[in-house]
């Protein structure tokens, strides 16, 4: 009895074609189904199960990003301005924009592997990848998110020809913590328990691959009670020569790694849908990362011998993505009953959409295939030979020598006439205010006790950061080891000093008042980050990855919008293009009162830079008693968003405003400084402001300080906006007395301004107007911090 | 009772078939109990959160069911030499069937059929690489024991759907109730 069936669509009417649609969980909206019903009547047959299935795959928001590729007309109101409306060609063209201005030379492919590439030193380049897992690691937190990070370290190993993974990065996003079980709605986990199991998933993954994960945040709000963001990113070492892949007809398509079963059976067109009640088990994978590090040395030997000329991962749609994507500018022929299968009776279909992990795609040449085989058979990885590459444009699948599917590759992946998309996006009008007659001590400690601030030692400390010896600088350092590292400088060549400095920004706070400006200040901060361990402003690349809700809603789009003209605009400011991105949309839950509940616009940027030399790198301990105390970057009275509002339940205040016409030029003398041994330690100020900087300092170094607030800015007369205020483009360093005048000068013309000194006193004394307002012992304030976040 | 077919000529893989489920045996591996549980007291802990109390311990086993062409002596082996860390760790081996009169209140959690298991993948090689070459299968679960509180199915099925087993990828079983 034939495996196969004919899906009859040609003479099926638009409902049928809805319901067809819909029941195969295909997530192919009216006009796609007609467009397929159009091809197939052209040809004169009904497709096949397999057939619908690929093109489903292929045409899946998740693979094909239709929301970002789609033309927008895109209207903006601002503040005391009329309505401005924007033809936009795309939002992709517009991040791409960016990166095709700056034009770098070192920027050796983006946007179109399966990582971004830059170069390294005169024989290596780092790639570098971030992905999301949402809704996978809702539904099962553990191994949703321990295959978010298992998939985009084989993202790293399908870039070019191979990199070897030598960083994993993970952001993560959850509801409150505190929240009551009665609070949820059936089919949603608690956050505590989803918290647990995510970071358990990347832990084991991370650790059992050999990789070190050393970079990363954790936020906390209520809008992510119903979807939880999970990002995991992954950066690699290659060699030059193998930045490029080329697929040859004759080329053999071999299969390696693990085996195939149902599991993640329509993930891609599952992560097209919303979260919903009722969910089919075989979306969820379930991590092998004992397989994947055997993979990954089968791999970079292979690589290195030069035995494949192409590979990539069956990540989302598994072989069908993957012998899709490699066969695209040729054609394929695949025998599906050669596939490695986890157990019998798997239909073809199921075979070829399967989205079982740990497996990656290679294109081999014939002579080399028995080569091949000794170095798979010697890392005990199972291979196949699947097929073969062929010159005809189209791809054929076989099985048991019955033809499963047979599509024009031209037709599959033409670009296609996607909708006119409609976006709103109106700002409001600040309403800034200045609370007054406030417990300052008391708002502080609260402030500490964050969880969005408080220290991640719980997480990171569960995390392996030292394997592979390439770590610099560390998450956490100091003294007693418990002060927070801005980003982590690694050392990935063992014989050489030069290093990679790696760093994220994300504030999705900022973004609920304004999309805008919440791009401008992800990128700063991602910047400022990289520039305080000593990175190289001018050497630095991004990456982008936004999480957004419905975007079927206008004013949803409208948001998303604006955020991405905030990129493209702050990325051409800042002189640091995008390399790599990936949009995760439809991160929206539907109540059973049909109520959609979307998270708040979430925008993480990556950033990855080159140091020269690692012994340059700089931590954010004080490191002595006696050294001044500056502040770089002009402080406002920018509250909107903050930590220190958000404590105080207030929903007001002007949005931080990225000023990259000044901040650019302070990173980029602070740069010079550190190079030149000018500072001892160095930090950025985020979320919480000034006074949570001084405090993690303080805590990493020991010391105490003293800080007078009159010298932060001439601008500001209220204490409490000068310590909380969340102004972009600061950073709070120390300068010992014998560098004072070199480092004044060279910041001479931007601001700068010595505010305090440090004090062998573990001890927080603030000044104001001639007076002490504010004396805090460290050990509390250590205490405060590092107690806060509990499993 | 043919158990695996030869694998294709065109890689190094082979297809297995579903081995004898008539015989199955259960090994429980557990912490001596002169020595901290920390799994058993975070469970404990997320327990006490659901505002579930008068639990006194929880007790976290790892619970492997080995089936097919096996009995009491390869068990043995296999769960002494593979499975059973000796210094911390002590182990029971029972029939199935025979174990439905437990002490105390117990949760089981297992692996959905399909689900990938990857910790009985790695068993079976290790099974394999001891030299066994008989034709068995093994699946892995957690056995959750409860000490003290009143309770009874309804507070073990609460506990059971909100920390110990999600029913997307896990079937559950309560014993001793």
């Amino acid at each position: 009895m034939s495996r196969v069936q004919n899906i009859k669509i040609c003479s099926a009417d638009d409902k049928t074609l809805v319901r067809i649609s819909r029941e195969g969980l295909l997530s192919l909206s009216i006009e796609e189904m007609r467009r397929i019903k159009k091809y197939f009547v052209d040809i004169g047959r009904e497709p096949t199960d397999l057939e619908l299935e690929m093109i489903a795959q292929t045409w899946s928001e998740h693979c094909f990003h239709k929301t970002f590729k789609s033309k927008i007309k895109y209207t903006e109101v601002l503040a005391d301005s009329n309505p401005t409306t924007y033809e936009i060609s795309s939002l992709f063209s517009l991040i791409r924009e960016a990166t095709d201005t700056l034009n770098k030379k070192w920027c050796m492919s983006v946007f179109k592997d399966n990582a971004g590439i830059i170069e390294f030193d005169r024989n290596n380049c780092i790639c570098f990848k971030v992905e999301t897992h949402n809704h996978p690691s809702a539904l099962e937190p553990y191994g949703g998110a321990g295959t978010g990070i298992g998939g985009v370290i084989r993202d790293i190993l399908g870039a070019g020809l191979g990199a070897k993974p030598i960083l994993n990065t993970d952001v993560f996003c959850f509801g409150p913590l505190d929240i009551s079980h009665d609070e949820l709605p059936d089919g949603v986990f608690h956050p505590r328990r989803l918290f647990k199991g995510v970071v358990s998933g990347v832990r084991d993954y991370g650790n059992r691959m050999g990789i070190p994960t050393a970079n990363g945040a954790i936020l906390f709000d209520a809008g992510y009670l119903y979807n939880i963001l999970v990002y995991c990113g992954t950066l690699g070492i290659m060699p030059k020569w193998a930045v490029r892949k080329k697929v040859k007809p004759g080329h053999l398509i071999v299969l390696i790694g693990n085996r195939t079963g149902r599991d993640g059976i329509h993930g891609a067109t599952f992560s097209s849908a919303s979260l919903e009640k009722d969910i089919p088990t075989s979306v969820v994978q379930i991590g092998n990362p004992i397989i994947e590090k055997k993979m990954l040395d089968a791999l970079i030997t292979a690589r290195d011998r030069k035995l494949y000329s192409a590979i990539t991962d069956c990540g989302a749609g598994g072989l069908s993505s993957a012998v899709g994507e490699l066969s695209q500018e040729c054609g394929a022929v695949v025998n599906l009953e050669n596939v490695p299968l986890k157990y019998p009776d798997l239909k073809p279909w199921e075979i070829w959409v399967s989205e079982s992990q740990e497996r990656m795609v290679l294109a081999v040449p014939p002579e080399n295939f028995n080569e091949l085989k000794k170095i798979l058979e010697s890392e005990d990885v199972e291979y196949a030979c699947i097929g073969n590459f062929t010159s005809t444009k189209k791809i054929e699948i076989y099985h048991e020598k019955e033809l499963a599917g047979e599509l024009k590759l031209d037709w599959l992946f033409q670009k296609t006439q996607l909708p006119v998309l409609t976006a709103y996006f109106e700002e409001k009008k600040p309403v800034d205010i200045v609370p007054e007659n406030i417990d300052l001590e008391e708002v502080f400690l609260q402030l500490l006790s964050d969880p969005v601030i408080a220290s991640k030692q719980l997480v990171v400390r569960q995390y392996d950061h030292e394997v592979q010896a390439h770590t610099i600088i560390k998450p956490m350092l100091g003294v007693d080891g418990l002060g927070p590292s801005d980003a982590v400088v690694l050392a990935p060549v063992y014989s050489r000093y030069q290093g990679i400095v790696v760093s994220c920004g994300i504030n999705p706070w900022y973004g609920m008042i304004d999309p805008y400006h919440m791009a401008g200040c992800c990128i700063d901060e991602a910047l400022r980050n990289i520039v305080s361990c000593g990175g190289d402003p001018d050497r630095t690349a991004l990456l982008d990855n936004f999480c957004w809700g419905n975007c079927n809603d206008p004013v949803e789009l409208g948001k998303l919008t604006r955020c991405v003209r905030g990129c493209r605009d702050f990325a051409l400011k800042y002189n640091t293009p995008f390399i790599s991105g990936k949009d995760s949309l439809n991160n929206f839950f539907t109540k059973q009162d049909s109520t959609i509940v979307s998270i708040p616009g979430t925008l993480l940027i990556s950033a990855v830079s080159v140091i020269k030399d690692v012994r340059k790198s700089m931590s954010s301990d004080f490191k002595s008693a006696g050294n001044l105390i500056f502040i770089l970057g002009e402080t406002k009275k920018e509250l909107g968003g903050s930590r220190f509002f958000h404590i105080l339940n207030l929903e007001a205040g002007s949005v931080p405003q990225a000023k990259p016409e000044i901040s650019l030029q302070v990173m980029r003398k602070l740069h010079t400084a550190i190079s030149q041994n000018l500072v001892r330690a160095c930090h950025d100020c985020s979320e919480g402001g000034l006074i949570v900087a001084i405090s993690e300092m303080m805590i990493g170094g020991g010391y105490g300080a003293e800080i007078n607030l009159e010298k932060v800015s001439s601008e500001i007369d209220a204490p409490v906006v000068a310590l909380f205020s969340e102004s972009q483009g600061r950073f709070i360093v120390e300068v010992d007395e014998a560098s004072i005048d070199r480092f004044e000068k060279l910041f001479k013309g931007l601001p700068c301004s010595c505010i305090g000194k440090i004090i062998p006193d573990f001890r927080l004394k603030i000044f104001s107007g001639g007076s002490q307002i504010l004396d805090v012992d460290g050990e509390q304030i250590k205490q405060r911090w590092c107690g806060a976040l509990q499993w | 009772m043919l158990l695996r077919k030869p694998g294709r000529n065109t890689g190094r893989f082979t297809t297995y078939l579903p081995v004898d489920m008539n015989i199955e045996y259960i090994i429980r591996i557990g912490l001596k109990r002169n020595l901290f549980d920390a799994f058993g007291s975070e469970v404990l802990q997320s327990i006490r959160e659901l505002g579930i109390t008068g639990i006194d311990r929880v007790y976290v086993y790892d619970v492997y069911k080995v089936y097919g062409d096996v009995d009491i002596s390869l068990v043995r082996k296999i769960g002494k030499e593979l499975l059973l860390d000796p210094v911390s760790q002590v182990m029971k081996i029972y029939r199935f069937y025979d174990d439905e009169k437990c002490e105390n209140p117990c949760v089981e959690v297992w692996y959905l059929p399909g689900v990938t298991d990857p910790v009985a993948l790695t068993a079976t090689k290790g099974i394999k690489d001891l030299g066994i070459r008989n034709q068995l299968g093994i699946s892995c679960g957690k056995r959750y024991e409860f000490i003290g509180g009143k309770l009874n199915r309804k507070i073990l099925e609460t506990i059971s759907t909100r920390i110990l087993a999600n029913t997307l990828i896990h079937s559950y079983t309560i014993k001793g109730i």
